[in-house]
């Protein structure tokens, strides 16, 4: 048996069902050692995600997101037979749903990534890490307990003023030694500190 | 015809009837104190614009002008403080509670004003630590010897600019607002941004250290044919071009990136100018 003979019968190799043959192969061929191998770690890794498997409507949501997409058709399998761990004569093998998984992950990240370009477009929209944390939200509504037509005038500078708090950390984490660096983070912080004392003054007021 | 003319008499009256009403709404209030050196006024209002100017002598007047009844200005001297406030009776239009100020302030007696919509107005103090803050109040300031005092401004969106401003410890902070320097000169100024352009023309001289930042907006810089400057200057998205003759050091930690950041010095170098951007343009030239 050869490589390309034994990588057609792998997914049996894995389920546990391969030939003698395929055990002969294995022994003398490094590669497919190497790939067996990996692929088992995979297969463990998504019998883990699989206990801990992710609410019925998330699944339906990317189902959804990945027929706009184009990519399935309705009607679509069972949800437990496309990702379940081999009960029925048409489910995959669980290394083909961890690659799968991956293939999905990575399929999400992009749909993210587009769904921000393209807003309204149907797609799953994952939303970007807010740019306002817990005690910013706490100022909004001082703010707008006050002036609430300034709520959404201060939300945009705090956005602004955490993506500068953002960006100059950044830069220092990159090049510690940067002296304007440094000033430039210090300065966006204060900025910060400048705007809740400014929204504080008027919530007083 | 007579019909017609009749008619526009009319109209007149009516008008001038409406203007009497008016200005019978608009009220006035004044105030006068005696201060020692040393002595701050504060003053507190939303909406209205606040000037404040040099007053010789030790007095320090204060003028009023009230839109309607809806207002008042409060007053209290406590020691050598002196606090005026707009007091909001009952809710009403912007203009109904617009009160406009104005302030004739001796040399070395302090301001502080917190005004929203502004605009605030300084003109020719002397001596005085000058504290500013407003929302979308522009902020102007011009003709100024702080004597060392502290000059800080800072707003939301509110534009700031400074002319002719002289021997001032400086703080100038906008969020979204630009921030314009003419001339300006003191031991130490600190300008930041985060979106608001900022622009110098002249100035930055007297051995002092100044130090410009935004994240994302432009930094204009134009320094006199002698300038003495040791600068330093960065955009790490943007760009920084520089047209003014600069030597390089011989030992500098800083280490320039063509078109995105540049350093040296001018004549004997003896104003420190730090110019910084995350993703602004940098531009330095001769004016």
């Amino acid at each position: 048996m050869n490589c390309t003979e034994f990588q057609n019968e792998l997914a049996d190799f894995i389920d546990g069902g391969a030939a003698a043959e395929a055990q002969g192969h294995l022994k003398s061929c490094a590669a497919c050692t190497g790939l067996v191998a990996d692929l088992k770690e995979i297969s463990g890794q998504a019998r883990l995600l699989a206990a801990d498997e992710p609410s019925p409507e998330v699944w339906s949501r990317i189902e959804k997101s990945l027929e706009l997409e184009g990519l399935v058709r309705a009607p679509k399998p069972a949800r437990a037979e496309w990702w379940g761990a081999g009960q029925s004569r048409w489910a995959v093998p669980v290394w083909a749903t961890a690659v799968a998984a991956m293939m999905l992950l990575a399929f999400g990240l992009n749909t993210a990534r587009q769904a921000q370009q393209t807003p309204g477009s149907g797609i799953v929209v994952v939303k970007p890490a807010a740019l306002v944390d817990d005690d910013d939200l706490k100022l909004l509504a001082a703010v707008e307990k006050h002036a609430p037509s300034k709520r959404e005038r201060y939300k945009v500078h705090l956005e602004a003023v955490n993506a500068s708090i953002r960006d100059a950390k950044r830069s220092v984490e990159q090049d510690p030694g940067n002296e304007l660096a440094r000033e430039r983070l210090t300065q966006a912080y204060d900025q910060k500190s400048a705007l809740y004392e400014m929204a504080m003054a008027r919530s007083m007021q | 015809m007579e019909h017609g003319k009749q008619s526009r008499k009319l109209a007149w009256l009516m008008v001038l009837g409406c203007a009497g009403i008016a200005l019978a709404a608009e009220r006035t209030q004044e105030f006068k104190y005696v201060a020692a050196p040393g002595a701050s006024v504060s003053l507190i209002n939303d909406i209205g614009p606040v000037t404040i100017r040099y007053g010789s002598g030790r007095q320090i007047l204060i003028k009023s002008k009230l839109s309607s009844d809806k207002v008042e200005v409060d007053a209290e001297q406590k020691g050598n403080r002196f606090e005026i406030r707009t007091h909001v009776l009952q809710p009403g239009s912007e203009q109904e509670q617009r009160v406009e100020y104005e302030i004739f302030l001796p040399a070395r007696v302090g301001i502080t004003v917190r005004a929203d919509n502004g605009p605030i107005r300084v003109k020719g103090l002397r001596g005085s630590e000058i504290i500013l803050e407003g929302d979308s109040a522009p902020v102007e300031i011009h003709e100024v010897e702080a004597g060392g005092q502290h000059l800080h401004v800072r707003t939301v969106s509110g534009s700031i600019t400074l002319g002719n401003i002289a021997n001032a410890h400086m703080e100038i902070r906008s969020l979204s607002g630009a921030v314009s320097l003419e001339n300006v000169s003191g031991p130490k100024l600190q300008v930041t941004t985060t979106r608001g352009d900022i622009r110098s023309d002249g100035g930055l001289g007297g051995n002092g250290e100044y130090s410009l930042i935004s994240q994302s907006g432009n930094i204009d810089v134009a320094l006199p044919q002698g300038a003495s400057v040791d600068m330093m200057a960065e955009s790490v998205e943007g760009s920084a071009d520089n047209d003014f003759p600069l030597q390089q050091k011989a030992h500098s930690s800083f280490l320039p990136h063509k078109g995105r950041s540049f350093s040296g010095t001018s004549m004997s170098g003896s104003s420190s100018v730090k110019l910084s951007s995350f993703s602004g343009k940098i531009r330095v030239k001769k004016q």
